[in-house]
């Protein structure tokens, strides 16, 4: 169930940096057009929303928000990460 | 947002983080450390078996105290989990009995095989733990004040730092490497950003656990008596005077268990007033461990009969808010997922204030008149960043070696540790100081990841618990510290070669500017 909710987490914060122009171009390689940003950014808060719920299933809901926090806090490092040294920037490559 | 303001918060951030960076980053580092107190102290006495019962390390303690303090006062008893080292025992002595001189005439270790501690004197984890707000070789008072004071700047420099960062969402996945300050920026904005829920949570409530110190007016205000305010926030079972009757003290086994089941949670800390008397009682409090609030409930019981007198009452609002703080700071409720990723969000902190002290130099840098010859502003905080940075996480490591390396024997070990850390770490500033910057750098973050990178290899030829027994035996707690030195040994290898890397061409770059000149 966490490995789960760290997934989502992750799942949300690519769908976030897909929705800006700069990464959409590194990653695609071409412009990011307005209505694909509008679904990016909705599946990244619909990934935000369910990550909660996910983590209150995990950890209760005592201590399932401060999972939720920590998961969305790790899903952002990794992205960054991910973003940033291992996935090859189509954008620069040209 | 005009831009006057925004400067003016860029300029409060800057001093605000400077001023007090390097004691925040020893703060954070060892604060960081202290996530894993229980392994680390766990590491610490590789001599101690395994606790895979904790009720027997009670029913030995027990027996110890029975024995060697029968007349005590009070007796304070640790219940340990299967993270810990050992079980800790503490008595007031009875009026028959003589003071101690020192604390450990009257503490005790117990281990897991309920017999008492024969193992190395050390501090382990809790020296980190406790050095992280009280430092050491100064009053704990001005310790805490100096955190306190730290702590406020800390809150400053977030806010203000967000205030400066403009495109904090634009910009929330960008790093552009290889271009000197812009990559040192964006490195500091990173860790920053991604860690902000952190950051502001534990310096919030790290000074939320200062706070009758910092704030101490709404209490002095209200309570003559300071033991008045302490009995209404923490309420305990009416006194009781010793009877004089002798009376064999109840299983403490059977208490526990019978706790246990009414608090739903485990027990960690059993107290014995007038133990071995009629009177007797005993109270145990449920364990931090299992519930977010730092104040867990207690029960008291007879100590003759067992029967339950007294249930603290639900705490109210304000003990609840400041219990739940304290608790979210501590983390000691989380599972190894939370812990770990608490431990990942303080080196995500400690980078920050790290990276933040760096920046300082590389902005400054690039408009220094005479970069060969800085101003002395300019050469302290560059030398104390070199002595603070990398240093101070080397002579952590230095603190490790000496838990390994000193005479078991020996006259005060625990206090040897720490002091061969401080002379460890004190030969490092000095070396920060009189070599070349750069030079100073690699070889600083070179002697960590060659210190972090031996120990496990020590461990493994020198003691029964090295890498190779623990995974064989499934103790993924000693297994993890011995891979966690592994990955920080190569970590820190990888930062002293990318230094090192970066040399020649600055050196190129100043010497082709020479001949230029």
């Amino acid at each position: 169930m966490i490995a789960v909710t760290f997934a989502v987490a992750l799942a949300a914060f690519l769908l976030f940096a897909f929705a800006t122009d700069r990464q959409h171009r590194a990653r695609f390689g071409e412009a990011l057009p307005a209505r694909r940003q509008s679904v990016l950014r909705g599946g990244a808060w619909a990934c935000v929303a369910i990550d909660f719920m996910l983590a209150v299933l995990a950890w209760g809901g005592v201590f399932g928000p401060v999972g939720w926090i920590a998961m969305l806090m790790a899903g952002a490092a990794v992205s960054f990460i991910l973003l940033n040294f291992l996935l090859p920037d189509r954008a620069n490559r040209r | 947002m005009s831009k006057g303001f925004r400067q003016s918060q860029s300029t409060l951030h800057t001093w605000s983080g400077l001023l007090v960076g390097w004691v925040l980053f020893v703060v954070f580092v060892a604060g960081t450390a202290a996530y894993w107190r229980e392994a680390i102290n766990r590491w610490a006495q590789p001599e101690l078996p395994r606790i895979e019962d904790p009720a027997r390390v009670l029913r030995g303690e027990q027996a110890f105290l029975t024995q060697r303090a029968p007349d005590a006062t009070t007796w304070f008893i640790t219940v340990p989990s299967d993270r810990s080292a050992s079980g800790t025992v503490f008595w007031v002595p009875g009026a028959k009995e003589k003071p101690g001189k020192a604390r450990g005439d009257t503490l005790a270790m117990i281990d897991g095989n309920g017999q008492p501690v024969v193992a190395r004197e050390t501090r382990g984890g809790d020296f980190f733990y406790r050095f992280h707000f009280d430092l050491q070789y100064l009053p704990v008072i001005w310790s805490r004040w100096i955190v306190g004071v730290c702590a406020m700047f800390m809150l400053v420099a977030i806010l203000s730092g967000i205030v400066t960062h403009k495109k904090i969402f634009r910009d929330f996945f960008t790093f552009r490497g290889g271009k000197g300050q812009r990559s040192w920026l964006d490195g500091h904005n990173a860790v920053a950003v991604l860690g902000l829920p952190f950051h502001l949570m534990i310096t919030y409530t790290g000074l939320v656990t200062l706070m009758t110190m910092l704030m101490p007016w709404a209490a002095v205000a209200n309570y003559r008596d300071p033991t008045a305010l302490f009995t209404e926030l923490f309420p305990q079972a009416a006194p009781v005077a010793r009877s004089g009757k002798p009376a064999p003290l109840v299983d403490l086994t059977v208490l526990l268990k019978d706790a246990e089941r009414r608090l739903g949670a485990p027990v960690e800390y059993i107290q014995v007033a007038s133990p071995g008397d009629a009177a007797a009682r005993v109270t145990l409090s449920q364990s931090a461990h299992g519930t977010l609030s730092s104040y867990p409930p207690s029960l008291s019981y007879d100590g003759g009969s067992g029967r339950l007198i007294w249930a603290s009452p639900p705490a109210g609002a304000a003990m609840l808010t400041a219990g739940a703080m304290i608790g979210l700071h501590a983390g000691r409720f989380a599972d190894a997922p939370l812990r770990w990723l608490y431990f990942l969000c303080g080196l995500g902190g400690s980078i920050m204030v790290a990276s933040g002290l760096v920046l300082w130099t590389v902005k400054r840098r690039e408009k220094l008149p005479d970069p060969a010859r800085p101003h002395f502003g300019f050469r302290l905080v560059e030398r104390l960043n070199i002595g603070f940075v990398a240093g101070f996480p080397t002579a952590m490591v230095g603190f490790l070696w000496a838990n390994r390396l000193l005479p078991l024997e020996m006259e005060a070990r625990a206090q040897a540790e720490i002091d061969a850390m401080f002379v460890f770490w004190g030969a490092l500033i000095l070396h920060a100081f009189v070599r070349a910057p750069r030079r100073a750098w690699v070889e600083q973050l070179g002697i960590a990841a060659v210190l972090l990178l031996a120990l496990p290899v020590y461990d493994a030829l020198a003691t029964s618990k090295g890498l190779p027994a623990t995974i064989a035996a499934g103790d993924w707690t000693l297994a993890g510290v011995d891979l966690t030195l592994l990955a920080f040994g190569l970590g820190f290898g990888w930062a002293a070669r990318a230094v090192h890397r970066r040399a020649p061409a600055k050196r190129h770059s100043r010497a082709r500017a020479m001949v230029l000149a």
